[in-house]
């Protein structure tokens, strides 16, 4: 008898919480994460409820400060991940959240990409080499094959 | 998980997947016929035409990887990131004239082992070897895995099962048709990618406003069209000079130049290179449209079919099927043929049995394209995703080779020491490179010290090599 | 510094361009190839 009441109550405290929000979705990135090259990928986990049946939408927020007091919604849709490219220098804040049909889900824990390209003088240094590499090569290419036609 | 929906239905796929499979190997089996010896079966009988020529070097260089890695660049790297990918076409047109001097000079060649062993050695033939063979495998292995990934994404067909059928189709026309198979179903794949390109183009540029995009790639990914994207401009001449080295030591392009009749070569690669300069900017623009159009990517190199199915709904997603299994199947036929020469002739006749005949040779050369898909698909069947990134290893590795082929073939005082040298630290200091600066590094580090050692040595070595050593039909087998 | 919107559309349509003429020259080539006998 004990048993059974404490299986409804059990189901009665699921059944409970189900009625309210979705649990939050919660990025797999950690929460600090940095580039060189102004691309990363963001993904998130979430464990559908009883009403995924119906369809769940996620919500992803961009802002530049951690408080998301201006921010832009840049994904709204059923995907688990979304790729950014072509980001420019500065912090950018991100946070996810879900609807299952009902209500919204609070936000996820916010998380933080660090855009800082290489820099200018290094890229031209590289850029540099590898123009000189390049050229070099064609040269050897080209004066190699006109000595081998004018005397085979 | 990230969920992202297949776009075409997998009877669809199941159907365009047997229909491309009877084609080919119809193909190789009709072509076979004309493989009467070994020259035949190896090498297309030594005279291939222009047209042929040009089709098979431009095939087999779109790859999956220009394909699906050029849409790729152009979503991490921008504008620049699609012009890096475009510039590996001067792999194709360096090489140019490089086909001819090899048809010169070694009228009955086999491989590009042939060369380094005859030009320096063995000691500097083993390091090229494994680098040769290395590449080779892992080049064969990411399509493989390519493959499989692709029919699964586009028509939901089980990765294994994608995987295993285009390596077996492309393992059986090899085998029946040998070079002759590769090269004139290479000559219908490239059309068949061209056109098939060129229609997603022009229907992505009919249903959408190049204008738009761009202010929205203003607004959304500003660095992108961005020209001082520093990662991009590190990245120009680094994948130039890897495609460089690709193209210069790997069997598959110097049995091409043994394969093309006597002054076909040179005019050959130098078409091909201009034929592929625009086809990763073509097949790579569309990712940049994934924005104004609201399609999110969640794994980049996924960008190019998604968007063209998402634009061209069905009709686009069955093009896109083909064009993917036609660009799989020109490469993984020629990489197929191409090592498998080179584990023959290098390995079998030239270490383990100088006096085997030509019957013999060919039944072993069986065996190897056999043994290779086998090999190929036992460690494609695992999945394990960063394994196609092992192909980036291979970066320094080949473009340490660069000089050792390019010197080699027109300095008398390339020397032996310098060639392996060469290889050696190249590829160690482009590794380095490699974790410690990024991978977009590599192969310029590697090529830029390959360059300095093999001069070096050239420029202290008194010795001048006879050119007349690498005909081996003059000088005698072993000679 | 961006790249101009001219040279951004001008890069995408000449290179779909050449690409039609390429496969169209590709064609030329075969049938001079199979009419010369020259095919392989």
């Amino acid at each position: 008898m004990k048993a059974l009441s404490t299986c409804l109550l059990v189901l009665f405290l699921t059944l409970g919480l189900k009625a309210i929000d979705p649990e939050p979705p919660q990025f797999e990135n950690p929460p600090e994460n940095f580039t060189e090259s102004g691309y990363i990928k963001l993904s998130w986990e979430w464990i559908p409820g009883a009403e995924s049946a119906n369809g769940h939408e996620f919500e992803l927020q961009q802002a530049p400060d951690a408080q998301f007091s201006s921010s832009t919604a840049i994904y709204q849709g059923q995907d688990f991940a979304t790729f950014l490219s072509g980001l420019k220098n500065g912090d950018y804040y991100y946070r996810v959240r879900v609807k299952e049909g009902g209500p919204w889900s609070a936000w996820s824990e916010p998380t933080l990409v660090r855009v800082q390209h290489h820099s200018l003088s290094l890229a031209f240094t590289l850029f540099g080499l590898g123009a000189l590499v390049f050229l070099l090569t064609v040269g050897i290419v080209v004066q190699g094959n006109r000595k081998v036609t004018q005397n085979p | 998980m990230e969920h992202q929906s297949e776009i075409l239905s997998p009877t669809t796929g199941w159907i365009l997947l047997i229909l491309l499979a009877i084609l080919w190997i119809y193909l190789g089996i009709y072509w076979g016929k004309k493989a009467k010896n070994l020259d035949g079966f190896m090498l297309a009988g030594r005279n291939v035409g222009l047209a042929f020529g040009t089709a098979t070097a431009m095939a087999t260089w779109i790859t999956s990887n220009t394909t699906m890695l050029a849409p790729q660049f152009a979503l991490q790297l921008g504008i620049w990131g699609m012009i890096a990918y475009s510039t590996a076409a001067f792999g194709l047109f360096l090489f140019a004239p490089l086909a001819k001097r090899i048809k010169q000079l070694m009228p009955k060649g086999y491989t590009s082992g042939d060369f380094i062993r005859l030009r320096y050695g063995n000691t500097a033939w083993y390091i090229f070897l494994a680098i040769s063979i290395f590449y080779g495998f892992t080049w064969l292995i990411s399509m493989g895995m390519a493959g499989g990934i692709l029919m699964n994404a586009l028509a939901g067909i089980p990765y294994e099962i994608g995987m295993t059928m285009i390596l077996l189709v492309c393992v059986l026309y090899t085998l029946f048709g040998g070079l002759y198979a590769v090269i004139g179903t290479d000559y219908i794949q490239s059309l068949i990618v061209m056109i098939g390109i060129v229609v997603v183009g022009a229907a992505v540029l009919y249903s959408i406003d190049l204008e738009q995009v761009y202010s929205d790639l203003q607004t959304e990914k500003p660095m992108l069209i961005d020209a001082l994207l520093p990662a991009s401009l590190i990245a120009i001449f680094n994948n130039l000079l890897f495609g460089i080295g690709e193209v210069f030591h790997s069997n598959v392009w110097w049995s091409r130049a043994f394969a093309m009749r006597k002054g076909v070569g040179q005019k050959a690669y130098t078409l091909a290179g201009l034929f592929w300069l625009p086809v990763p900017i073509a097949a790579g623009f569309i990712a940049l449209t994934s924005g104004s159009l609201g399609v999110n990517i969640t794994s980049p190199d996924m960008v190019g079919p998604l968007m063209a199915g998402h634009i061209l709904g069905q009709v686009g997603a069955v093009i896109v099927f083909i064009v993917f299994f036609c660009s799989l199947a020109s490469s993984i036929d020629s990489l197929l043929a191409a090592t498998s020469d080179l584990i023959v002739e290098d390995i079998y006749k030239k270490m383990i049995n100088p006096k085997a005949k030509e019957q013999r040779i060919r039944r072993i050369s069986m065996f190897v394209i056999i043994g290779l898909g086998v090999f190929a698909w036992l460690v494609c069947l695992p999945r394990i995703g960063t394994l196609a990134t092992v192909l980036f290893f291979a970066g320094p590795m080949v473009a340490s080779t660069i000089y050792p082929i390019a010197m080699g073939l027109y300095w008398k005082t390339a020397s032996p020491k310098g060639a392996l040298w060469a290889m050696v630290l190249g590829s160690l200091s482009g590794l380095i490179a490699y974790f410690n600066l990024g991978w977009y590094t590599a192969s310029l580090i590697g090529a830029a010290v390959s360059i300095v050692v093999t001069t070096l040595f050239a420029k202290i070595n008194k010795e001048e090599f006879q050119w007349k050593l690498l005909d081996e039909s003059q000088s005698g087998p072993n000679g | 510094m961006l790249f101009p919107e001219s040279i951004f559309e001008l890069l995408i349509l000449s290179s779909l361009f050449l690409m039609s003429i390429a496969a169209i020259a590709l064609i030329v080539m075969l049938l001079r190839d199979i009419k010369t006998k020259n095919l392989w």
